[in-house]
């Protein structure tokens, strides 16, 4: 009986010590356990935080694309566009796509939802926003040609100017009242208001067979006339054949010279292919027939050399639109003016009095001399002609998800 | 009476030894293991810190132009953002080569705790093709490598690729 006790006295000491033990390990796994689950935790919130911002920056990566490669609706499909980039330890893949039909190619007006998938070790983040084509930085500019552009003698230009190449300014009493960019050199810089910045980064210009195929098939043809003079063209009125209920009208001049002088035109007017020594000139007063279309489109070189008002009593002829007072008679002044957006496809003069209110766009070199004045108008940015838009996308904002 | 008495209950000099040496060696693999803990949990909030800090001055960075806006641009901090913080500065390469000990927020206030660590910027432009190429010339990638460390010990490293997108295309139209 006595040594069954101290027998079990004896282990109780054992029993103790383990149970010691245990407690001990026990609390060092939990703690490690605890402290290693807070650490993973933490890594993998890092982890996180770091893949939302890689999904960002793959999104910018894709805008960036669309930035610098105008064509990017027809090399891109509705789908994957970037796959697994890899950066550091992190790789990301971005598709875009239309929501709405699921073609990139059907417009730039069109939205485009970007998404992008960022992994880091196995966390995983996805972002997605909408974007869409904006309008064209450059309507808000006076002057903006992708090639050389020159200013001499007494012309004013009431805005910023900007090219891709050079600015070739001359003469003391030639004068912009703005920012002068270009790429290129700024050849004599007095008489410029705003900021001289020659290096400038380069700017994209609208697409141009886009515009001028979009506002061809909005047209109604003319059949070509060597001169068009003393006319007043409008949506309800075209002398020379069916009328277009937006003031539309296009001449293929398939490279013979074109006169247009003397008329009032309260439209758009599309010149295709006119030979170089095609002048718009003498008295002209222009405006499109809708607030949001350009005044003039040009496929080809051309010269804008206006001269005088136009005056109803010297070219016998009406001007007016039957609502407007002076309609019947031939008593009226309309002043020397062309209001609207011009695009041209080539080399383009503006020279003589013209008075141009409005973007003046060249995909080639810009000539401006003599008086002529052209001045910037923010409405044609803020009501933007169809197509006149970046091809680049940008987000709409409060979109991100 | 002398047979029970030579088999007296309790614990005899041995057992007690043997049960003090286990307690012994528990207690001091206990203590060291702590300690263990202790050092490592140093070295977690440290590793925290770092990631804390290169993830504060990402959110700073990727919140700026590619290229100075200013068309008068230098490389580096432009003269009219020289000031007492990082107010001013407005473009990426603005950051390259800054390093700060004590870490600093954007308005130049210490980070508390992370005092003993260093952060440093490294802004290089990468090849269009190959993130990993550093390039001389422009070719609209700008890589952003962030570093935190103690001492000469590199705690964290991030690095970013930011496109040339300008105006910042988060600015709301």
């Amino acid at each position: 009986m006595f040594a069954v006790i101290a027998r079990n006295k004896k282990a109780s000491i054992y029993i103790f010590a383990l149970a010691a033990a245990l407690v001990l390990v026990s609390l060092v796994v939990g703690l490690s356990a605890t402290i290693m689950q807070f650490r993973r935790n933490s890594r993998t919130n890092t982890e996180i935080d770091r893949a939302k911002i890689y999904a960002e920056l793959g999104v910018r990566h894709a805008l960036y694309f669309t930035s610098v490669e105008p064509n990017w609706r027809s090399l891109l499909q509705s789908g994957t566009w970037l796959q697994d980039i890899p950066i550091d330890n992190a790789t990301y893949t971005v598709t875009g796509t239309d929501p709405d039909d699921g073609s990139l190619l059907d417009g730039d007006e069109f939205i485009v939802e970007l998404s992008c998938t960022a992994k880091i070790n196995l966390t995983q983040q996805t972002l997605s926003v909408l974007t869409q084509n904006y309008p064209s930085e450059l309507l808000k500019y006076a002057v903006a040609a992708d090639g050389l552009l020159k200013i001499s003698d007494r012309v004013q230009i009431n805005g910023n100017a900007f090219t891709n190449d050079s600015i070739d300014k001359k003469n003391a009493d030639t004068w912009i009242f703005g920012n002068a960019q270009a790429v290129g050199i700024i050849h004599e810089v007095r008489n410029i208001t705003g900021i001289i910045a020659p290096g400038s980064d380069p700017k994209s210009f609208p697409d141009d067979q886009a515009i001028i195929d979009f506002y061809l098939t909005q047209s109604t043809p003319i059949p070509f006339q060597e001169h068009i003079q003393k006319v007043l063209i409008t949506p309800n009125s075209n002398p020379y054949g069916p009328t277009n209920p937006d003031g539309i009208y296009s001449i293929d001049c398939a490279n013979q010279r074109i006169e247009i002088r003397d008329c009032r035109i309260f439209g758009t007017l599309v010149l295709i292919n006119p030979k170089s020594d095609s002048t718009i000139g003498e008295g002209m007063n222009w405006q499109p027939g809708k607030p949001n279309l350009p005044a003039l489109i040009i496929d080809g070189p051309i010269e804008i050399r206006t001269t005088i008002n136009l005056d109803e009593d010297h070219c016998d002829t009406d001007f007016n639109l039957p609502h407007e007072p002076g309609f019947d008679d031939n008593n009226d002044i309309f002043l020397n003016k062309i209001t609207g957006p011009i695009f041209c496809r080539g080399d383009l003069t503006i020279s003589q009095r013209s008075k141009i209110v409005g973007p003046v766009i060249v995909t080639g070199a810009l000539e401006v001399k003599h008086d002529a004045e052209i001045t910037a108008d923010s409405q044609f940015y803020d009501q933007p002609p169809k197509m006149f838009m970046d091809s680049r996308l940008d987000l709409i904002p409060h979109t991100w998800r | 009476m002398m047979l029970r008495s030579s088999f007296q209950p309790g614990l005899s000099y041995v057992e007690v030894l043997l049960a003090a040496v286990i307690l012994s060696i528990l207690i001091a693999a206990a203590t060291q293991l702590f300690g263990n803990l202790a050092r490592s949990q140093t070295i977690i909030t440290d590793q925290d810190g770092a990631e804390f800090l290169a993830l504060e001055m990402t959110r700073e960075i990727t919140r700026r132009y590619y290229a100075d806006p200013d068309l008068n641009r230098v490389l580096g901090v432009e003269a009219d953002e020289i000031g007492p913080d990082r107010g001013l500065w407005d473009d990426l390469d603005d950051y390259h080569k800054l390093k700060n000990c004590p870490p600093v927020d954007r308005w130049n206030t210490p980070y508390k705790n992370l005092a003993h660590l260093t952060r440093s910027v490294d802004v290089q432009y990468v090849a269009a093709n190959d993130f990993t190429q550093i390039v001389v010339d422009d070719q609209g990638f700008r890589a952003v490598t962030i570093t935190v460390s103690d001492g000469a010990k590199i705690l964290t490293q991030h690095t970013y690729v930011i496109p040339n997108i300008t105006p910042p295309y988060y600015v709301t139209r």
